[in-house]
């Protein structure tokens, strides 16, 4: 076994024992499940507690499945990228502090892969939540709204992990170069807001940017056909993330382990 | 009133309050089991018990000691 | 046979020189303490040997040969190990043998085996979150020999201890010097006396003594002089510091213990100046300066 794999392996086995892997996915498929649950209840729930008078006609046109399906996506985009960030601050940072990431480098352990098991550590968790949160809500809208072909579930499940995989490994970079979990998690959110806001006002020049992944997303579950910039985008957001990774690698290398 | 009642799909509800009630009863155990945590254990316990999803969430975050 | 050599070793924090170019050897077989005040570089210069850190400039052979990978070779076990508090002991070292490539199998034998020796063999399935701090020191020396280093390196194993868990942890690494090479540091000078065989007194970034622990004691005795008052005599203290025979007067209280060239001449005339002016003694004694004492005359120096 690599020295990689027993890295990988103990990050597995610190999610499960400190239920990690139980309450993330949890809150994704809540949720992924509140929108259709909401969306076919509020005629009912504001024709029974809205009070309005007798006889008034709701002009609530019911949303179709895709439309459920991607105002679910913007939630994950908010709250769910803020539970990802949060979970996963302490990855590198905290090992730093308490000095134990330390006690792992002064094995002959190579940098990389120290630093690349966290980084698989953080895809697995992201993944799987994301996809059991997003096929549960694509259960519930079909269940309640209208079903949606599971092929553009899948293409737009698939175009924004990109997303928020760009989005985890921004926060393991930040954790790998600041100490305070709390720095991270403000400074990785406030870069996460500031591409995605540029990336919409500069919309044109951005086409290239690893924000333009939720549009695109949003364009798979509309329409089923993917925008000609996807590629761009694509290539672009590897890229950026294998810099981010070296430049982590790196960063790590230079750091003080055990003051 | 009894309507609605009657209209309610049971069979997509009960998965979801289920869910909320293993998220609590995790954090619950956590918390307990938990030598120490950040603040008081007693307000983690009333804060998992009495804020729905945001409670046990929180806990999980920052009530929680990582080590 | 020559394990490590160092050679111009250098380590540079911004401005502050931690390390000023060193120079030393360690003998393979050998227990090596490394002596010296707090901020003397010590910490820098075992991080540097264990490969954590890189030299500024210097270069760092093992076994004649420049290492690319210390870590290889070398158990360390830092001033303040910390664990993962959530694995239990037992899966804390299999883990830690892994990443020094022992094979599962093979960690999980040695773990066994390292648990017995540190005495955790009844607390190997327990939290780390619940050991006491003699426990995590033991947990600490057995995760550096996991993999038989060459040599191992313990950052003051001892100071953080009780003295009932200092005992145990010297007589441990008195059974491991048997068979691997030993470096520690510490600033308890009787520690070193036990159980090195080498001393480096490290001082403001520099080495300023290296030897066996034997030579380096008879090169640098001296015959001292320990009086002890029954009231101060500072005044007489002071004013004998001028006698060409005395090289060094140390006043604690009511004791003093001086330094002198010439021990012959220099207690005649000492002692027949404490019956001249009636000071009043209790003890008058003659010895050796101890290491204590040596060290004193490095640090002040």
């Amino acid at each position: 076994m690599t020295q990689w794999t027993v890295l990988y392996r103990k990050e597995m086995m610190e999610m499960v024992r400190n239920y990690k892997f139980l309450w993330i996915p949890i809150i994704f498929i809540l949720l992924g499940v509140m929108q259709p649950v909401s969306s076919y209840y509020m005629p009912e729930i504001l024709d029974t507690f809205g009070g309005l008078p007798e006889g008034t006609i709701l002009e609530m046109p019911t949303p179709t499945g895709a439309e459920v399906l991607m105002k679910v996506l913007s939630i994950y985009g908010m709250l769910g990228v803020l539970i990802l960030v949060l979970s996963a601050m302490g990855v590198v940072s905290a090992e730093r502090q308490s000095g134990v990431a330390g006690m792992v480098m002064i094995k002959p352990v190579p940098y990389s892969s120290y630093i690349l098991s966290k980084w698989a550590g953080l895809l697995t968790i992201t993944l799987i939540s994301l996809f059991i949160g997003y096929v549960a809500s694509w259960y519930y809208t079909s269940l309640l709204i209208e079903t949606v072909a599971f092929e553009r579930i899948f293409q737009s499940g698939v175009i924004y992990s990109i997303w928020l995989v760009f989005v985890v490994t921004l926060t393991l970079f930040f954790s790998t170069i600041m100490k305070g979990n709390g720095s991270v998690a403000f400074v990785t959110i406030f870069v996460v807001f500031a591409i995605s806001t540029v990336t919409s006002i500069l919309g044109k020049y951005m086409k290239w940017s690893p924000a333009t992944m939720t549009e695109h997303t949003g364009q798979v579950l509309l329409s089923g056909e993917l925008n000609s910039s996807f590629l761009l985008a694509f290539i672009t957001t590897i890229a950026i993330l294998i810099v981010i990774l070296i430049s982590s690698i790196q960063i790590f290398k230079q750091k003080e382990l055990l003051e | 009133m009894n309507e609605l009642l009657n209209g309610i799909p049971w069979g997509a509800i009960v998965p979801i309050l289920v869910l909320h009630l293993i998220l609590m009863i995790t954090a619950l155990v956590s918390c307990i089991r938990e030598e120490k945590t950040n603040g008081p254990k007693w307000l983690w316990i009333l804060i998992i018990l009495f804020i729905n999803l945001i409670g046990p969430v929180l806990y999980f975050v920052i009530g929680r000691r990582n080590d | 046979m020559e394990l490590l050599k160092a050679s111009d070793l250098v380590k540079r924090f911004g401005n502050t020189n931690a390390v000023k170019g060193i120079n030393f050897h360690i003998e393979e077989g050998r227990c090596v303490s490394l002596l010296g005040p707090n901020g003397a570089g010590k910490t820098t210069t075992l991080k540097m040997l264990s490969g954590l850190l890189k030299p500024t400039s210097g270069s760092i052979d093992f076994k004649g040969e420049k290492a690319k990978d210390l870590r290889k070779f070398i158990g360390y076990l830092p001033q303040y190990p910390a664990f993962y508090n959530w694995m239990s002991g037992k899966e804390f070292l299999v883990f830690i043998g892994q990443l020094a490539k022992l094979n599962r199998k093979e960690a999980e034998k040695r773990s066994e085996e390292l648990l017995e020796r540190v005495g955790l063999t009844n607390a190997k399935k327990r939290k780390i979150g619940g050991y006491s701090g003699g426990m995590k020191q033991r947990l600490g020396l057995a995760q550096a020999l996991i993999h038989r280093p060459k040599l191992l390196i313990l950052d003051e194993p001892v100071s953080a201890l009780d003295p009932l868990g200092r005992r145990e942890v010297l007589d441990m690494m008195r059974e491991i010097k048997e068979e691997t090479t030993i470096l520690f540091s510490t600033h308890v000078l009787h520690d070193a006396e036990e159980i090195s065989d080498d001393i480096l007194i490290m001082h403001a970034g520099e080495i300023a003594i290296s030897g066996s622990l034997g030579s380096v004691m008879e090169e640098y005795r001296q015959p001292i002089l320990q009086i002890e008052f029954e009231s101060q005599a500072a005044d007489w203290l002071k004013s004998i510091a001028s006698y060409s025979f005395v090289s060094e007067v140390n006043i604690q209280g009511n004791k003093a213990s001086i330094v002198l060239k010439d021990m012959v001449n220099g207690k005649q005339i000492l002692l027949k100046d404490i019956v001249d002016r009636k000071l009043p003694i209790r003890k008058f004694e003659i010895s050796q300066t101890t290491l204590e004492d040596l060290f004193m005359k490095v640090v002040k120096a």
